[in-house]
This record gives structure tokens, sequence and C-alpha cells, in this order.
């Protein structure tokens, strides 16, 4: 019962930031592999190419949903943005109910834009049923659809490092983000830009998703020192033998 | 009452106050909203014809003056005027048709100079009653201002000039006016000037009017206050001379010379009572009259000039039959016939001389004087005018275009005998002049050469000797600033920011701070490396070569690790403290590119515990093809076990739902899984026939490469597993997230990777000798990649 | 319409989560979560079936690999075909698995040692900053602990290992872990709340 009066208290948190209007915007630190995200979504469309956005393989009925669920986010606004491009982004997943979400988030990202007319359904693509597999199927996307931009944000594992490779051989800037903790070393290692951590969650924010999305932001911040002091109090404590 | 908020400030105050309490604004319009006869007028309308006689209550109380006065002396005039006065015809605007109109206002302000000229008594000053606006000089003939259709309702319009400079007339001109209102007088006699006249400009005796007080003001009444050269005019002049009034303007059909007749008619009712006075002029000339007057060429003596009477017939000749009208005329006057007007454009028509009396005086003064060009006395303002700078030319230039009154105040003769006046006919008033000159008469004016060498400055009073411009010479000229002295060229002030250092800095950062607001952000690119394909093929050559050559020769090189952890020392104590021939729940949660490593890693935990407490395996996976690697395995490195399916080990197959089929797992076996991998019956017929809840299983042994996997069988299952001991057998790359469950107790075991493996393979005597076999290879593998590494 | 779909999804989250805590509502909450597994299945076999369109799509316009889309579709259709008629513990699926599968994904795991290896060489140049350096020297050490040499273990290098993992990667996992958990939370209540709508497809 605990647990649900915590998330009680959270959600009502996110609610009362979500709707408080601030008198100026909220100024968030910079993070170099989102900038780069944002260059490169210019780039690729005025040069006609398309990007390439990986939700993962993380299914909706575990655990691994949440990264997921922030890969459509992000997918949303990036679809959005590049509609208008001569080649229309193309969204690979591994998991088949995924692939659903994303082929409706495109749809949405296009009728955002006043461009329903150009949504092809086929934009959104199940690679692969198991992760190999999934990669297996995303690397002929990389190679072969002229893609300026790898944007990999979801649940991946060590087969991430075959779409990096396939980037890096086809001159494709990668910026990926995983809450797999091996996927994240390996995208350290193999992209350009890698987000470690909740950076993932945070990265539709910074693209203007929202009140809610910047809301998210401060409610992580707050619960996040929250934490922190909890454990040094904690920490203290037993320390000191008080507990 | 309602209040009233100011529009200026803002405050509000009470409906009845006119004027704002703060800030002292009109808060009541003066006007009310236009309509009626007070609506504006809209583009294409006429203006409503108005009868100006009932414009008359709204006028200025010196327009009504004026005109009144006007009235009055239009029908004085009317009595006295026997001549019909012939037109001035003079299509020319007059431009002192102003002056003229202050007549009837002077006219009762007669200067006391001028009183003594014509021996009229000067008039009190009248108390000014009207206002003291600006009286406007109106150019042009009443009639042009009428509109069409409309007549002349207002009198003021007919004497136009009369009337509204009625209180306004200058007063050097003031006491000359003519008693009558009419055409622009003095315009008229010195357009007389212009014109070749053989006769002297007619002059009509003036009735002295009231007005003459009002000039009198500016000009002094006693001799004392008369300049010098007026007095010493006036000296000479005799008794009988007579100074004309100068008419006031008369209407066109009067003749300009009308005021000159006027002010001899005063002359003659006055009497000698005028002669008695003093003349206002003293007969004493000034300085630089005397120069002018002196003349090379003339014989008048010295007189320059310009003051010569022309030797034009208008300014030189009298007709006979004027010259007993002339006698009566000062001489001053009479000399002051205008020749020529400097304002006509057109010769005008001859004007019959008449010089007016205190100039023919002027000119008796000079010949009896002979003037010569002297030194000014001292006190006495030099000359304006030297004769010597004149020419003959020049001269006769000058005289074609200077009024008469100047021509001829210096001559000493009458106009009659203008001997000394170099006979010239009047220069014409478009006389070409040669681009950068002057004209004769302005450089005649210029006393420059002798005036200023020969008399010092004046020191009389506030009068200074204008020493440049064409009044050179020329004392009492107005400056062109009062009080400031002669113009000079302005200041030039710089347009270059005056600004200090400090506001200077203070810009700078300014500007950096907004250069800054607006400079790119310069983004840090990436420099795209090259891929190096030979590179690539480079490892995967040596890593091929090596690990399969190692492998192919089953080398045993490299030791394996030594040391049990206290996770394998766990994971092994409990496999072989499990009940014999209990259900034991195995989940195959991994991939199969990982079947390798988690082969070598689960096998000798399942060799060890199927040696030692013969269980009845029950697998089942969350993963489609975790039912097949669980075969692979039964049927690979557990083959010589001979486990059987259905009586030693149950094959559950595929568990959907992820998490949630985890949970029903956990919650009811039977239920979520009532099939097996071949979709039969799973729990019927076999030993797990009574098994009804997950805690009846024995232990449960995971066998995953992700650590995902791992939590969620260990949180959904906590509830429903009781002291079950929980083993994992994990990958590597897994073990640090699954090490936080075994320090927390949830996990009992932990056997993590090929070194794990290794070491309990060790302590399972060696079987089944995956590790062994893959651990030469590792070692080399792992020594390769460090050697890469550090040399890449 | 959305605003319909939103309501029943909102109000599907709270009653699996108020369920997960309310003994009440255990009964609904698994009605619910069976009808998810029911749809997830369902989702599977749309997913399928978006493949199939994908690659059939590629195979018409004679894409660039077309072949290798109509491989994958024949194989996809046989091993449904014959996994639906023979059973999964069929030898021939077995054949399928120990044959194809399990060599295929082998062989790309076996890949990743090649990339990463590549990836690690290459780590320097393409981003120098401390965290390169450590990342790096944290590989080599624990890499070195690992290993064994041929002639006899080096303790030092296995207790650093030990402790390099347990401590160090075990304390920075969990603070990442814990970051991702406060996302995973905010967006999860994104979701149940209707901010954020990836589905309806407006």
């Amino acid at each position: 019962m605990t647990e649900l009066v915590i998330i009680g208290l959270v959600a009502i948190l996110l609610l009362v930031l979500t709707l408080w209007k601030r008198r100026s915007p909220q100024q968030f630190r910079s993070i170099p592999a989102l900038a780069s995200l944002i260059r490169a979504i210019g780039l690729s469309v005025e040069d006609g190419s398309r990007l390439h956005i990986s939700v993962g393989h993380g299914s909706l009925i575990t655990p691994r949903s949440g990264s997921g669920l922030a890969g459509l986010a992000m997918l949303r606004h990036l679809a959005e943005r590049t509609s208008s491009s001569d080649r229309p982004p193309v969204a690979t997943t591994g998991d088949p109910a995924l692939s659903l979400l994303a082929q409706d988030t495109l749809q949405a990202g296009y009728s955002a834009a006043g461009a329903e007319e150009l949504f092809v359904p086929t934009t959104g693509r199940l690679t692969g049923m198991s992760p190999f597999g999934f990669a297996a199927g995303a690397m002929p996307v990389i190679r072969d659809e002229r893609v300026s931009a790898n944007v990999l944000m979801g649940y991946f594992g060590p087969e991430s490092a075959l779409l990096t490779d396939a980037a890096e051989q086809e001159n494709v800037i990668t910026i990926g983000a995983s809450d797999n903790l091996v996927a994240q070393s390996i995208l350290f290692a193999g992209s350009q830009d890698a987000l470690i951590g909740e950076e993932l969650y945070a990265s539709s924010a910074y693209l203007g998703a929202g009140a809610a999305h910047t809301a998210s932001l401060t409610v992580q911040d707050i619960l996040r020192w929250l934490i922190m002091v909890t454990l040094l109090l904690s920490a203290v404590a037993k320390f000191m033998g008080l507990i | 009452m309602a209040d009233i908020t100011c529009p200026v400030c803002g405050e509000i105050n009470s409906a009845d106050q006119e004027f704002c309490q703060y800030c002292q604004s009109r808060l009541q319009p003066l006007t009310g909203p236009l309509k009626g006869a007070d609506a504006p007028i809209t583009p294409g309308q006429f203006p409503t014809k108005k009868v100006t006689a009932d414009l008359e209550p709204i006028l200025p109380q010196w327009l009504r003056d004026a005109r009144d006065k006007a009235r009055k002396n239009a029908e004085e005039q009317a009595e006295q005027e026997s001549k019909p006065e012939p037109e001035t015809g003079a299509s020319a605007p007059d431009l002192l048709a102003g002056l003229q109109s202050q007549k009837a206002e002077d006219e009762e302000e007669t200067p006391d100079w001028l009183a003594n000229i014509t021996g009229s008594k000067s008039k009190s000053k009248k108390t000014e009653t009207g206002s003291t606006e600006v009286h406007w000089v109106e150019l042009g003939k009443p009639n042009e201002f009428m509109q069409e259709g409309e007549e002349p309702s207002i009198s003021a319009t007919q004497e136009p000039t009369e009337s509204a400079g009625e209180e306004s007339l200058p007063p050097w001109l003031a006491g000359t006016e003519p008693a009558e209102g009419g055409a622009d007088e003095l315009t008229a006699w010195l357009r007389e000037a212009e014109s070749p006249r053989a006769e002297p400009p007619a002059q009509e005796p003036s009735p002295r009017t009231e007005s003459d007080s009002g000039s009198s003001d500016a000009f002094p009444r006693s001799s004392e206050e008369l300049p010098d050269w007026l007095k010493n005019l006036q000296e000479e002049k005799p008794v009988s001379s007579e100074v004309p009034q100068m008419e006031s303007p008369l209407p066109e059909e009067k003749s300009d010379s009308d005021w000159l007749k006027e002010i001899q008619n005063q002359q003659a009712e006055s009497g000698l009572e005028s002669a008695e006075k003093e003349e206002p002029f003293s007969t004493e000339l000034p300085a630089w009259l005397k120069d002018q007057a002196a003349p090379s060429d003339s014989s008048l003596g010295g007189v320059p000039d310009w003051l010569q009477a022309p030797s034009s017939p208008a300014f030189i000749s009298e007709e006979p039959e004027q010259k007993a009208e002339q006698e009566n005329i000062p001489d001053w006057l009479k000399a002051a016939a205008p020749e020529s007007s400097v304002f006509s454009e057109e010769p005008a028509a001859p004007i019959p001389s008449e010089t007016p009396d205190w100039l023919a005086s002027l000119q008796k003064d000079a010949e009896a004087q002979a003037f010569e060009p002297e030194k000014p006395e001292e006190g006495e303002p030099p000359p304006a005018f030297v004769e010597d700078a004149l020419s003959d030319l020049n001269a006769e230039a000058l005289f074609t275009e200077m009024p008469d009154w100047l021509s001829n105040a210096g001559t000493a003769e009458p106009p009659s005998t203008p001997s000394g006046v170099p006979s010239s006919p009047p220069a014409p008033s478009s006389e070409a002049l040669t681009p950068g000159e002057l004209p004769s008469w302005v450089q005649a004016m210029r006393p420059i050469e002798t005036s200023q060498a020969e008399a010092p400055l004046s020191t009389s009073g506030d009068q200074t000797l204008e020493t440049r411009g064409p009044l050179a010479g020329l004392q009492g000229v107005l400056p062109a600033i009062p009080g400031i002295g002669p113009s000079s060229k302005p200041k030039a002030y710089s347009i270059k920011l005056q600004a200090t250092e400090e506001q200077q800095a203070h810009s700078a950062l300014l500007e950096q701070v907004l250069a800054a607001e607006t400079a790119p952000e310069p983004i840090t690119s990436f420099s795209p490396l090259a891929t190096q394909r030979g590179l690539r093929w480079l490892l995967a050559f040596l890593l091929l070569v090596i690990v399969s050559g190692v492998l192919f020769l089953r080398t045993h090189v490299f030791s394996l690790p030594v040391g049990e952890t206290d996770e394998i020392r766990n994971a092994r104590l409990i496999t072989e403290n499990i009940p014999q021939n209990t259900p034991v729940l195995v989940v195959v949660d991994y991939e199969p590119a990982l079947t390798g490593e988690m082969e070598a890693i689960a096998a000798p935990l399942l060799d060890h515990l199927i040696i030692l407490r013969h269980p009845v395996l029950v697998f089942i996976s969350t993963s489609p093809t975790g039912g097949l690697l669980a075969e692979r395995l039964l049927s690979g490195p557990l083959q010589d076990r001979g486990y059987q399916r259905g009586t030693q080990y149950l094959n559950l197959g595929f568990l959907p739902g992820g998490l949630t089929g985890v949970r029903s797992f956990a919650q009811d076996p039977v239920a979520a899984a009532p099939l097996n991998i071949d979709r039969a019956p799973a729990w019927i017929g076999t030993p797990l026939e009574s098994l009804t809840s997950f805690s009846q299983f024995s232990a449960m042994i995971m066998i995953t490469d992700n650590a995902e996997s791992a939590r969620t069988w260990i949180e959904q299952t906590n509830s429903s597993r009781g002291a079950m001991p929980v083993l994992v057998a994990s990958s590597a790359q897994a073990a640090p997230m699954i090490e936080p469950y075994y320090n927390s107790g949830q996990v009992s075991g932990v056997v993590s990777g090929l070194y794990g493996g290794a070491i309990f393979e060790q302590n399972n005597s060696g079987r089944p000798g995956f590790a062994r076999t893959y651990w030469d290879t590792f070692s080399l593998g792992m020594i390769l990649a460090i050697v890469l590494i550090i040399a890449g | 319409m959305r605003y319909f779909i939103a309501a029943i999804a909102v109000a599907s989250g709270l009653l699996v989560l108020v369920g997960y805590f309310l003994p009440a509502l255990a009964n609904v909450e698994m009605i619910l979560l069976n009808w998810a597994m029911i749809l997830a299945g369902a989702a599977m076999f749309l997913g399928i079936f978006n493949l199939i369109s994908v690659h059939s799509e590629k195979i018409r316009h004679r894409e660039k690999g077309n072949l290798y889309s109509a491989l994958l579709l024949i194989a996809l259709l046989g091993t449904f075909f014959l996994g639906f008629i023979l059973g999964p513990d069929n030898i021939s699926m077995r054949i399928l698995l120990n044959g194809i599968i399990l060599p295929a994904e082998a062989m790309l795991m076996g890949l990743l040692a090649v990339t990463l290896l590549y990836a690690a060489i290459r780590l320097l140049r393409r981003r120098v900053n401390i965290m390169s350096v450590i990342f790096l020297i944290s590989a080599l050490l624990i890499l070195i602990g690992t290993v064994t040499l041929p002639l006899g273990n080096m303790p030092i290098f296995g207790a650093l290992r030990s402790w390099m993992t347990n401590v160090l990667a075990v304390g920075g996992a969990r603070g990442i872990l814990m970051g991702v958990v406060l996302g995973t939370l905010t967006t999860g209540l994104r979701v149940l709340f209707g901010m954020d709508r990836p589905y309806g497809g407006k």
C-alpha cells in the first residue's frame, strides 16, 4: 500500500507541474547528443535523406516497456519534423506490439505536420522477433535506404553493436540511448553520441514535446534528490548504529 | 454629478470644473459640436458666402476702429477731393499698401517734427484702444480679396490697408501718412521716381489728421531728438517749407502724389504756425550725407549723387504749372519726388515732380552749404555715402533706382536747377547687371572706402556702423539679431557623438553582449572517421584463426581459474542439499546466440544436481525458443544423464505474457502452463500430477543471459516462493545486476560467466568439460583483445 | 473516438495498478492482464503480417535486396507451417533450430567480438575525453583479471577484477538503474493519465 501512496503522490506532483504555467521557459542542461540529434534532423531534411529510428525490442508487457514508450515519444516528434523530407523516416522494432504502436505514432506525427497523406504504413516495420533477428533486419535499412542518421532509443541488448557498426560503415551518425547497461556501454563505445541512463527519458522534453514531458523531468529530479537524501541519511544512520 | 477625467493627467475632477485642479488644463471644451452653420466644409463644397457686414461683431477691435476711421476719412476725402486722381494703374502689388492702411490710426499721431514742417498742430497721441495685434500689410487691391459676386460690403475692404494698419504703422511712417486712406502712397511716389517724369510728383496737401501724433513717438518732437542730418535740413529750410504729410493709401482713382498735395493743403491750412516751429530736420546735414553730397562732377557742391535730384524729368524738371505748388513744398520734399520706385516693375507714368518741401529744403541747404567731402565732426555719424565712390554711371544708376527722398536729400539746389546733377535718364528697372557686381546704386551707397577711413565709428548711443554689405557705412542699421551685433557664420557643431571613455566602454560592452546573443553557437560536429575495412578484416582474421585453431587443437595451455567464490560455493551447497526426487523448476531464458556460454555455465550445475539429487526437472521459458534450448541442453551436455521427458523432466515450453505470465505461473503453475511443448497435458500422468502450487518446487534455477529476466522471476515469485532457494546461472554481462539480489538474500547462489562455470566444473569432477574446452580459446582471445586494444 | 480510446486505456491502466495493491481488485486485474496477453499474442500476428507486407513491397518494387526478402518470406512461411503442422518438438524443428537459427545467431554474436574490439580500438580516435580513457582502462583491467596466463594466475588482478565488478560496476549500475526506474515511472504515469498517447494515430 505504501507503494501505491508513493505512486499517487508522484502522479499528483506530475499533474500539478504539468498544469503549472511557468513564466519563463525551463532551462535544461546541455546534452551534446541531443544537440547533435537536432542538427542531424535538419541535415536529413535538407539533403533529402531519411532518419532511421529504432525503438528496440522491449515488449510492452515487460519492464522493458518504459524505454519503448520513451522511444515512441521521440519517434512522434521526429516524424513530425521530418515528414516533409523527400524520404520519410523509418521506424524499426523487434516487438510486434511495439511495431503497431510505431506505425500509429508515425501517423500521428504526419497528422501533426499536416501531411497525413504522405504517411506510408510500411515505414513502421517489425524487422525481427528476436534481438539478433531484429538487428539483422535493421542493418539492411541502414545500408540500403540512404539513411543519414541512426536514432536508437529503446531497449537494446548487445545486438546494438551490429547496428552501430553498420552505421559506421555507411558513415551514418548514430545517437543511441537504452536502459540496458550492456547497450549503454556498447553505444558509448560505438556511436558518436550516447545518452546514458535517464537521458533517454529526457530526450522528448529537449525536443519540445510538451509540458508533461518537461514536468516529468522535474518530477524525476525531485525524486532523485529525495532518494539521495534518503540513502545518505540511511547510510549515516546505519553507520551510527541507529538502524 | 458625474466626474470628468482629465485628458492630460488622467485625474478625476468634478463635472462643474472648467479647468483641471491638478494640471490646470481645460476640461470644458470651448466650442460645441460643429453643426448647422458651424459644420465643417466637406470636400467639394463651396464655402457659404457671408455678408461681411455681419461679421463685424467678430472683428477685432483694432480692425473695427480702423474701419471706422476709414469711413470717416473717405467721407472727408470725398468732400475735399477736387480732382479725379488718376489711377495708379499699378497692376503690380503694392507692397507698401499696408503702410498706408495705418493712416487712419496714425493720423491722430502726427509727429512733432512733421507738424513743424507742415505747420499743423501736433495732435496728442491717441490712446490705443484697439488690440495690440499685429497689423498685417495687405497687398493688392481690396477687390482682389473679394469672392465672386461678393460686393465689398465692408468698408475696410475698400481701404484695407488703411483700416488694417491703423494702429500698427511704423512710427517713422505714421506721421507722414496722408489723412485719407488710399492706395499705397509710399510705393506710389517711389514708382513715380522710376518713370521719366518731367515734373516732380504732384503733391497734394493732405490734411493733417490726428495720425500725426502717433508717429511722433518714433520721431523726435524737438530738435534735440532729431537726427543731425535732419536737423540740418530743417534749419535751412525756409519757414514756408512745408512738410507734407504722406497721404494715407488712397483709392485707386487717386494718384500717388496725392499725399503730397494733401500735405500742401495742410500747410496752407495751418499757415505759418508750423513754420515758426523748429524744423524737425536739422539743417545741418550729417557727415555721411555731406560726403555724399560732395559731388565730383556735380554742381550741387558735395551733395551725393544719389541724393541729388536726378536729371530725369521726374526729379529735375517741374512742370511750369506746378511751380507755384512746388514753391510751397519744402525743398527736401520736393527733392523727394520719386523718379523711380524700386518696387515697380514697369516704368511708371511720368509723375509730376512734386518735391516735398522737406526734401526741397534739404536741397537748398545742400546748395548753400556747397557740400564738400569733409571729415565729419566728432560725434557725428560718418556719412554713409561718399561721393567719390560714385561714378557718373553709377550715380546715374543710383538715381534711377533710389527713392527720390533719398536721392535728393543731399542736394543743395532746388530740384528745378539740378545743374550739378548729372542728367541721366532713369535707369530702367530692368537694368542688366553683370554677374557678381553690385548694382551701381548699391555700390554708391557703400561709403566703405572713404567713410570708414575718414569717419570714426559712431559712438552715439547704441548705433553701430555697418561695415559690410550693401549698407556698409550706414549708421543705425538694425542688426540681423537685435542686440547681438552683426551676424556671423553660425558656429559649426560637430555631429560626432561626444561620449566619454566610460560611456564608450559601456557601449562597447553592450555591443558585445548583443553580438553574443545573435552569434551562432558552434556545434561540435564529429569528424567522421573513415571506416577501416582492412582493420576489420585483420581483426576478424586474427580472431578466427587463433580461436578456431586453438579450439581445433584442444589445447590445455591455460590453467583453469581457482578459488571458489561465495556465490559459486553457495550454489554448490544448495544443489547438494536439495531433497531427492523433488521437482525443481528450471527457467531457460537466454537467446540462442549465447547458447555456447550458457551451456558451459549451466551444464556443470545441472550435472551436479542430477548426479547427486535426481530431481524432476520442470523446464519453462518466457522466450519462444526457450523450450527448444532446454531440449538441446538435455540432449547435449547432459546427454549422459539420460533424462526422459515425462518421467524425469517436463518441458512446459513457452510461457506467454512476460511478467504477467510469470506472475500467473507463480500463482497457479498448472493453470498458467497446462500444456507441454508437445501440446499434451503436462501435469496429468506425471510425477508432478499432485503439484498444485508454486511453493512445492524444491528450488528454482534460472538460466538467463539478461538481468531483467532474472529480476522478473525473482520479483514476481517472491510472494509465492516462500523458502524456496533460487539459483542463477547467468551470463557474465548480467552478473553485476544480479549481485544485489544475491547480497539481499533473494538469490542463494550465482554462477556467472565462463569463469564461474569453469570453477564449478572443477568441483564437479570436471564434468561435462565444456568449460575446459573453451577456456584456452577464451583466454587466448582475451589476451589478443588486450594486446590489440593497447596497440591500437 | 480518440477520447474514447484514451478513456479505455486510462481506465485499464488504473485498474491494473490499483488491483496490484488492493486484493479486492485482484480478479479484475487478472482479467485485464489475461486480455493483455491475448492481445499481445494477436499483436504478434499483426507484426508478422507487417513484416510480410514490407518484404513483399520490396520484392514487388524490385528494390535492392529483394532476393533476401524473398528468402525471408519463404523461410518464414515454411517454418510457420512446419511448426504449426508438425509441432515445435518435431525433429524438423530441432534441425531448423540447431542448423539454422542457432548458428545464425551465434554467428552474429561472434561478429560482436570483432565489432566490439574494433570499436574499442577506435574509441580514443572518435572521442578523446576522460570518460573514454576511464572506459578503456576499466575494460582492460576486467579483461586482465578474467584471463589466466599459462604460467599461472595473477591473484592481484583477480581481486581487482572482483572489486571492480562488485563495487564500482554495481554502484554505477545501481545509480543508472535508479534513474532509469524514475524515468520509467514518470513515463508510465504519463501514458496512464493520457498525457502521452502513442495510440490513436492522431
